[in-house]
């Protein structure tokens, strides 16, 4: 005796059916009488036939049908063939899965809150307004970065280049995706995209402006390294939701692992250098430099800032 | 990438020639000797035949590479063989003694080691002691020199053989703290430690550096009377000890005149700034009004300090420098001008790894600004020297943004004692806010 959940799954929807699989076979198909109806006009009154083998496992037969089954991507024939749990069984244009009632609570979680996220914003307004802030912030970003003016069409060259990078974006990680997890999620992936670009751009103006507040070079740094960690960690994260079937635990660990990674490898150039190669005649401090309205703070009196370059004379 | 890697292979290349040609790279130091005419004799030229063979010609040598690193020029002072020349000529022996030897060669070919007995960094002079002395030597003359003056300069340049140049006393340099006098006359590299005599034959100066086309500089004869009867003997273990107080002897007095005195007003871009505060600076300035496509309108001004103290081929120290800078933005927005500004600062003199730290900075907001649209940004930096204790190369920049205006005054001084760089640099601070 074995209580298997399937999920049926076509145009219209998801319909999630229990049933108890014991000695006897169970039929799929469009009869009134089958164990599973499946209202499908390419399938067949009586489809699918499964059966419990030794061991508990699954076995599905395919009845003759006139448009025949398919099990992950393979044509099935009359002979019972062994199912493995979780796969996509395909009749007519209907996807079924079956997992194992008691074992299948698992699989919840690789569905995670990034899909809950995805689907939030999945509305076309959603999507557009979404994809007009991200190119909006950039191209603000490039604006006030310029150190020249800038004509319309150089803005409208950076608006494409956006909307390009998003559409690369969404394509390839769509492909890879495609590839490991079977679905390609694009529209998840496109928004991913454009909020990572919103969150990006407003995340460095704050940067920008803290730094610029602080003018301590080594703080600084160590505050963007922290926070663009945490920001690419999130990302990645986001990417493995939708391409890969990694759970989360696993899915934060490779993140983090990778972004840790990737910072130390471009970073090891200059660990690696002897201490005459990283001696430089010029100076080094915080190049964030802002019109006055961004200074939140009051300045020292000069006799105060004096003090406090005397520290500057204690070397090693 | 490709660019590195063509930086790097030229960087090696000039290491090649650098201790070969150190003398003329930096400041143009000609080696030259002089020998004086004979005393009393009828003319100056019948008695050089004299002299020719008291030009001693100095190298230092490696004797791991067995060939010279610089060569210079060197005059016998004294009956018990004290030879005098440049500082720059054995300052590769100076900074590393015990990879270094100093040898000489006499005109007659004679050859031999020299024990440095003492050195003047700040004059750029040097003692040596030859152990088998000559018989002859040449002596000072305690007159003071005339404006035209013939004055004879001796010495070998470039290796070609002791030579002689002849040319007028043109008085002492201006624009200098230090004494120099002004000698028309062609100084090659080489050349540097000979004596420059005068038509009776007695040393009034030693030569030492040239700025091409007859500019050449002498030390005057009496810094160098002074070393020779100082007769001190420095131990190879405390010539950085010794550099590093002749250094803050010098620079003690000349830095906290600039820090008592009175600066005078000289007006910069509608602020009442200063500019040659003392007779040793000199100010340059420069518009960039001809660029028809500029997106910031820039005045500036830079004054810098005649002197300027060789350590060796890499490193120099002393330099005096600041500069006024005015930005205005022409066709930029504000977010796009502060973006376009923010000012970057190096060392005006040059050093290494070998001599000095890394400069360490100290950057923060000055009060003090009449409404929200301004602000004031101070930074300091300090690199200390390596081998010489208590002297610090220091830099502080001053920017006051103001809408799509930006004023920036920089300082830079190096090889100077802590207090001092404190004092100076509150007094820019005031004067230039």
């Amino acid at each position: 005796m074995k209580s298997l959940i399937v999920e049926i799954s076509n145009r219209e929807g998801v319909r999630i059916e229990r049933i108890a699989l014991d000695g006897n076979s169970l039929s799929i198909g469009r009869a009134w009488d089958s164990d599973l109806i499946v209202q499908d006009k390419f399938v067949d009154p009586d489809h699918l036939g499964i059966s419990l083998g030794d061991d508990d496992q699954v076995f599905i037969t395919d009845l003759e049908t006139k448009n025949g089954s398919r099990l992950d991507g393979k044509k099935l024939n009359a002979a019972a063939k062994a199912y493995r749990l979780g796969d996509v069984l395909i009749i007519g244009d209907t996807h079924i899965k079956m997992f194992d009632a008691q074992a299948s609570v698992g699989p919840a979680a690789i569905r995670s809150n990034w899909f809950l996220l995805a689907e939030r914003l999945s509305s076309f307004k959603a999507i557009l307004i979404l994809t007009g802030l991200a190119i909006l912030l950039q191209v603000t970003q490039i604006y006030s970065r310029s150190g020249e003016p800038l004509k319309f069409e150089d803005l409208m060259v950076s608006a494409v280049g956006v909307l390009m990078l998003l559409f690369l974006w969404s394509l390839l990680l769509g492909l890879i995706a495609k590839l490991i997890r079977g679905e390609t999620n694009i529209k998840p992936l496109w928004v991913l995209g454009c909020l990572a670009v919103v969150i990006a751009s407003i995340v460095s103006l704050i940067l920008l402006v803290i730094r610029f507040n602080f003018q301590d070079i080594s703080l600084g740094e160590s505050v963007s390294v922290v926070v663009f960690g945490v920001f690419f960690t999130c990302l990645l994260a986001g990417v493995f939701s939708y391409v890969t079937h990694i759970q989360s635990r696993s899915k934060w660990l490779c993140s983090f692992i990778l972004v840790v990674s990737l910072y130390g490898v471009s970073k090891s150039d200059e660990y690696l250098k002897e201490p005459h190669q990283t001696w430089t005649s010029s100076t080094k401090t915080e190049q964030a430099t802002l019109p006055p309205a961004f200074l939140l703070r009051e300045g020292v009196s000069i006799d105060d800032y004096l003090s406090d370059t005397e520290a500057l004379f204690d070397f090693q | 990438m490709n660019q590195k890697f063509v930086r790097d292979a030229l960087r090696k290349l000039l290491w090649l020639f650098v201790p070969l040609m150190s003398l003329v790279v930096s400041q143009n130091f000609a080696q030259e000797s002089s020998e004086r005419s004979l005393p009393g004799s009828s003319t100056a030229s019948q008695s050089f035949e004299d002299y020719y063979d008291q030009v001693y010609q100095i190298k230092v040598v490696s004797p791991k590479a067995g060939s010279k690193s610089s060569i210079g020029s060197g005059f016998q002072v004294s009956s018990d063989g004290l030879i005098v020349t440049n500082y720059h000529v054995v300052s590769s022996f100076v900074q590393a003694p015990e990879l270094n030897r100093i040898e000489y060669q006499s005109h007659t070919g004679q050859k031999g080691v020299l024990e440095l007995v003492d050195f003047d960094v700040i004059h750029d002079l040097a003692v040596l002691k030859l152990s088998s002395p000559s018989q002859r030597f040449l002596r000072f003359s305690d007159t003071l020199l005339n404006k035209g003056e013939t004055v004879y300069a001796l010495g070998n340049p470039r290796d070609f053989g002791t030579s002689l140049v002849k040319g007028p006393n043109n008085g002492m340099v201006e624009h200098s703290y230090n004494d120099q006098i002004l000698f028309s006359g062609s100084l090659n590299p080489g050349m540097s430690g000979g004596p420059a005599v005068n038509a009776l034959g007695q040393v009034v100066g030693v030569n030492v550096a040239t700025a091409g086309s007859q500019l050449s500089f002498l030390v005057p004869a009496n810094n160098a009377v002074e070393l020779v009867n100082a007769r001190r003997v420095v131990m190879p273990s405390d010539y950085q000890k010794e550099i590093a107080r002749q250094i803050k002897q010098w620079q003690r007095p000349r830095i906290q005149e600039l820090i008592d005195q009175e600066w005078a007003i000289e007006e910069f871009a509608g602020e009442n700034l200063f500019g040659e505060i003392r007779k040793d600076f000199q100010c340059w300035g420069q518009t960039n009004e001809s660029n028809k496509k500029r997106n910031i309108a820039s005045i500036s001004k830079s004054c810098r300090a005649g002197n300027s103290l060789f350590l060796d081929g890499t490193a120099s120290a002393g330099e005096l420098y600041f500069s006024f800078d005015h930005a205005s933005a022409v066709t930029l927005s504000a977010l796009q001008f502060t973006n376009s500004i923010r000012p970057w600062m190096g060392a005006n003199n040059s050093s290494n790894y070998e001599h000095s730290s890394n400069y360490q900075c100290h950057v923060d907001f000055i009060e003090g600004s009449e409404s929200t649209a301004t602000y004031v940004r101070a930074t300091t930096c300090v690199r200390a020297f390596k081998k010489l204790a208590g002297l610090y190369d220091s830099l502080l920049m001053i920017e006051r943004v103001d809408g799509l205006q930006q004023f920036v005054s920089h300082l830079s001084i190096s090889a100077i004692e802590r207090d001092q760089i404190t004092s100076l640099n509150r007094k820019f601070m005031e004067k230039s806010l």
